[in-house]
């Protein structure tokens, strides 16, 4: 089963989350609620999937806020081999560029606009580790 | 029509308009309070589904133009972003969650909360008014729940809670309704702002007043806010795509029914909301807000009761509980046991003596009674005691472990006294059978009615409808016949009592049952000990008469029968010690030998660790006395050069044990044989199938003693034959007897010493037997006189026998050292009894009469 780091500043989501994760799979999961805290999470042990929630309330659409959005890329760039899962309630398919095709040039490697059900989180896990077990084949 | 005729088809329409009442569909209603606007857009597309007729009223936009719209139109990209992070809590699923606040540049603030149905989220926008104002949530609660503490009664916290939330929320009138088992509510508490609102305080009201559906909701809502009881509400317009209706359940602004709103009116109610309050996930009552005009009630304050009504219900339930508790721990403590089983009527009178009132004191009540295993204990009013039976086994059979009732009449007619009310408690299903019933008496009892409970019928086009009652002034109805009805709290409390007696109950049988076997031990241990003092007092008397015939003084006589009698009080310390268990043969020999290790040791015990059973032991610790005594007056152990050597081994099924003695002075075989040899020689033999050989070389005695280790570790229920022991006394009087007596008795020397006795006193030929089989063998093929049968013999008891001789008319007498329980088995016939040790007078007296 995959190490598991979630981003998410709504505390209680993202607890719902790693309940029904660990509840359900046996996935080891740790949730944090600032990018740059995760930050150092990761430089001290890397996980297998991150999932990064993109804009927080409190620098909303903000580029240079505490977001998941700002870490997206330097870590792409430094660890290639994490795959990262970016969700947000900012999905706006209508745009000229869909928010999905602007995560995954910034990095991204899967998306998942809110609101989804856990269960869809799940299948999105599942999705990744069938791809990490394709490349290391 | 006949009066009659008008009478049933007026209770078919009655029956009709409230099954159409209970199933309207009030979740689904397609209409919303006019107060708010709704928008449900699909989980998924986010498109938008529904949405209220009045949106342009609440937000400026034209409702019909943004079915099928995204839900990004209405709007910003920020408040998508909270309301789309709200939906993705699962809790929104079932209940209602706050989103934000939404400033508007020209209109009220409007408040934004959701829930999600099975497709959609539903959203509702709620103007939080101009004079919107931060309302402190925490100091409300702080502050009602002070006024709460130091209470401890369930009506005072009530009390309190209605004066906080009619303080808190503003309404005329907040009452605290209790819901009794019939679904009827009672105002058991009530706050009233303005003189001019009338008391509803005692009143009851009819279970149709909140028909099931509303029940259901209320369980899942935790508030019901009817902002205008004469608001007709505003339709909720839906998307071509969906013809699915929203599911309402839990709304805020869901419109009331229409038949609802017109009973409020005629309570002159013009807003309302309702707490339900929540026990055990069972609906208790509920916090009702009346006010006379219309309410105001900003979205906060609307939540700021929300979380004081869920706080309200978290006290009172703990507090119900906790009261529950302290009267079951109060019973539970007193140290009484619940749990007598069978015919223990000290113990069941101890347990009621002491429980009784404290059970009653905790469900009110007139009487109660304890049922245990047919056994019934009563207290206070109750009704005959065979009709409480009755009444146990027809509410056993319904399965149910709580049931109550508020008239018996319906189960039993006869001897219910003035009982009509009944609590029914199974607080054990299997062994022991237990229950515990709570009665009440009839009552003349008034019940005030908020208005008539009769149900007014009105006439709908092809639908009967039922019409709220117009007026709620107290209506009084006697009832005569029932008992007080069973509230939800007597039920909540029986409920509890039965958890916690149940587990209590089966600690308590696990417990007793364990006592029982324990106390099952001792009894044993104690007829063995009767039994072994009988026998050993019925062996030291023959003993002394055979030590008496062979010694010549009295000091010789004194010596001897000290020394044998001391052997058989150390074997009986032994067994003592090891609780009748066994004694090991090593330890018999050692303590027989002890007295010759004075100097240096001249005799060697070696043999492998084998256990005696204590029928076992006194016979093989006479063997080894009498064996012991010899040598140490004419064999090895009287000389200092002499040794002796104790050994043992067992084989497949008998232990052998070699006494060789040597070095000692010359041995010659004795021509006489005395008490001593008799013992050595015949009573292995007897008592145990064994056998015992006898040397007597010139060396020094050497003695060979088989015994079977079936019978020393009474494994086998049946004991070897022995009639094939002979003595020589019997062969030489065989002929010349006229009684032929048969004696079935396991221990050699009294069965030896009555015999002795017997044909000594009568003509008589006596037989002995150790064991059932030799004496019936012998009963088939000898014609006896009379018989004496010991009950107990070993691991059997006579009774065969004893049916034998009762069979053939043979007269016999029991001789026990058990007392008389065996004999309180009726398969035994019925016989005079003689109890061990029997004296000579007694025995002469019964063969006495055999001869006349």
């Amino acid at each position: 089963m995959s190490t598991i780091l979630i981003i998410e500043d709504d505390f209680m989501l993202a607890e719902e989350w790693k309940h029904f994760l660990t509840k359900e799979t046996n996935h080891k999961v740790q949730v944090i609620g600032k990018a740059s805290e995760a930050l150092a999470l990761i430089e001290q042990k890397l996980p297998d999937i991150l999932i990064a929630d993109l804009y927080h309330r409190d620098a909303f659409g903000s580029l240079n806020g505490d977001n998941g959005i700002r870490i997206i890329w330097p870590l792409k760039r430094q660890y290639p081999q994490l795959k990262i899962i970016a969700v947000t309630a900012y999905n706006n398919a209508d745009r000229v560029v869909p928010t999905e095709r602007i995560l995954l040039n910034l990095g991204a490697d899967y998306f998942l606009g809110k609101p989804f059900e856990p269960a869809d989180l799940l299948m999105k896990i599942k999705e990744v580790e069938e791809d990490i077990k394709r490349e290391q084949m | 029509m006949s009066t009659i005729d008008n009478i049933e088809a007026s209770k078919a329409l009655e029956k009709k308009a409230l099954e159409q009442c209970n199933s309207e569909p009030i979740e689904w209603i397609e209409r919303i309070q006019s107060h708010g606007s709704l928008i449900a857009f699909d989980f998924k597309t986010l498109t938008i589904t529904h949405v209220s007729d009045n949106l342009e009223k609440v937000v400026n936009i034209d409702a019909k133009s943004i079915l099928d719209k995204s839900i990004r139109v209405i709007f910003s990209r920020e408040d998508i972003h909270d309301i789309l992070n709200i939906a993705t809590h699962a809790s929104t699923k079932n209940q209602r969650e706050h989103v934000k606040v939404i400033e508007q540049n020209d209109k009220s603030p409007i408040d934004v909360s959701l829930f999600r149905t099975e497709k959609s989220v539903v959203l509702e926008l709620i103007p939080a008014g101009n004079d919107f104002k931060y309302i402190n949530i925490n100091n409300n609660i702080k502050w009602a729940l002070a006024k709460t503490h130091g209470h401890e009664n369930i009506e005072d916290i009530l009390n309190n809670a209605v004066q906080s939330l009619q303080r808190i929320t503003g309404f005329d009138r907040v009452m605290a309704y209790k819901f009794l088992p019939d679904n009827s509510g009672e105002v058991i508490a009530e706050a009233i702002s303005a003189m001019s609102v009338n008391s509803f305080l005692g009143l009851r009201f009819p279970a149709f007043d909140i028909p099931p559906r509303a029940r259901d909701l209320f369980l899942k809502n935790p508030i019901r806010v009817i902002r205008n009881t004469s608001d007709e509400g505003t339709k909720i317009l839906v998307n071509n795509n969906s013809d699915n209706k929203l599911n309402l359940t839990y709304s805020l602004l869901r419109a009331a029914a229409p038949v609802h709103n017109q009973y409020l009116r005629n309570m002159d109610v013009s807003s309302s909301m309702a707490i339900p309050i929540i026990i055990d996930g069972k609906l208790w009552g509920m916090f009702a807000h009346h006010h006379n005009s219309l309410k105001e009630l900003s979205p906060q304050e609307t939540y700021s009761a929300d979380i004081l009504g869920q706080t309200f219900n978290m006290v009172l339930e703990h507090l119900t509980r906790q009261k529950a508790q302290k009267s079951i721990n109060d019973i539970l403590e007193n140290g009484n046991d619940f749990v007598a089983i069978e015919t223990n009527s000290f113990k069941l009178d101890q347990f009621w003596n002491a429980q009784a009132q404290n059970l009653s004191e905790l469900i009110p009540c007139d009487g109660l009674a304890y049922f245990i295993d047919k056994n019934i204990k009563t207290y206070g009013n109750c009704p005959e005691l065979n009709t409480i039976e009755t009444l146990v086994n027809q509410l056993n059979a319904k399965k149910e472990s709580i049931q109550s009732y508020t008239n018996i009449t319906e189960f039993v007619k006869a001897g219910t006294n003035n009982t009509r009310g009944l609590l029914f408690m199974q607080l054990s299903e299997e062994f022991p059978d237990i229950s515990l019933i709570y009665f009440r008496d009839k009552i003349s009892k008034k019940i005030q009615w908020a208005g008539s409970p009769d149900k007014e019928i009105v006439f709908e086009k092809e639908n009967v409808r039922l019409h709220p009652r117009s007026s709620f002034k107290e209506y009084i109805e006697n009832n005569s016949e029932d008992s007080d009805i069973w509230t939800t709290q007597d039920l909540f409390l029986a409920k509890n009592a039965l958890d916690t007696f149940k587990k209590y109950i089966q600690i308590e049988i696990d417990r007793e049952q364990y006592e029982v076997s324990e106390t099952e031990r001792l009894k044993v241990l104690v007829k063995e000990l009767n039994h072994r003092v009988r026998n050993i007092l019925a062996l030291v008397k023959s003993v002394s008469k055979q030590t008496a015939k062979q010694e010549k003084s009295v000091e010789g006589y004194i010596l001897a029968l000290e020394k044998r009698i001391t052997a058989l009080a150390d074997v009986n310390n032994m067994l003592t010690e090891s609780s009748f268990a066994s004694i090991g043969l090593d330890k018999i020999l050692k303590k027989e030998l002890s007295p010759f290790n004075i100097n240096a040791k001249n005799y060697k015990i070696e043999g492998p660790p084998v256990e005696l059973s204590s029928s076992v032991a006194p016979i093989i610790v006479l063997v080894f006395h009498e064996l012991t005594t010899n040598s140490a007056k004419y064999g090895s152990l009287s000389s200092q050069n002499g040794s002796l050597n104790v050994s043992w081994h067992t084989s497949e099924n008998d232990l052998f044990i070699f006494w060789i003695e040597k070095d000692g002075p010359k041995v010659s075989k004795p021509e006489r044989k005395g008490f001593g040899r008799t013992i050595i020689e015949n009573a292995i033999g007897y008592e145990f199938g064994g056998s015992s050989f006898m040397n007597f070389k010139e060396s020094g005695l050497e003695v060979t003693i088989q015994i079977p280790l079936s019978t020393i570790l009474r494994t086998k229920t049946e004991m070897f034959a022995t009639e094939q022991i002979k003595f020589k006394q019997k062969e030489v009087k065989e002929e010349i007897k006229e009684l032929n007596i048969l004696v079935l008795e396991d221990d050699f020397i009294i069965a030896n010493q009555t015999k002795e006795l017997i044909e000594n006193r009568i003509a008589s030929s006596v037989d002995i037997f150790s064991n059932q089989k030799s004496a019936l063998i012998a009963l088939k093929k000898k014609t006896y006189n009379f018989a004496l049968l010991d009950v107990n013999l070993k691991k059997e008891t006579s009774l065969r026998v004893a049916q034998m001789c009762n069979k053939k008319r043979i007269p016999f007498h029991y001789v026990t050292g058990y007392g008389d329980n065996f004999l309180q088995n009726d398969a035994f016939p019925n016989r005079k009894v003689l109890i061990k040790p029997i004296s000579d007078n007694q025995l002469f007296t019964i063969i006495d009469k055999l001869t006349h």
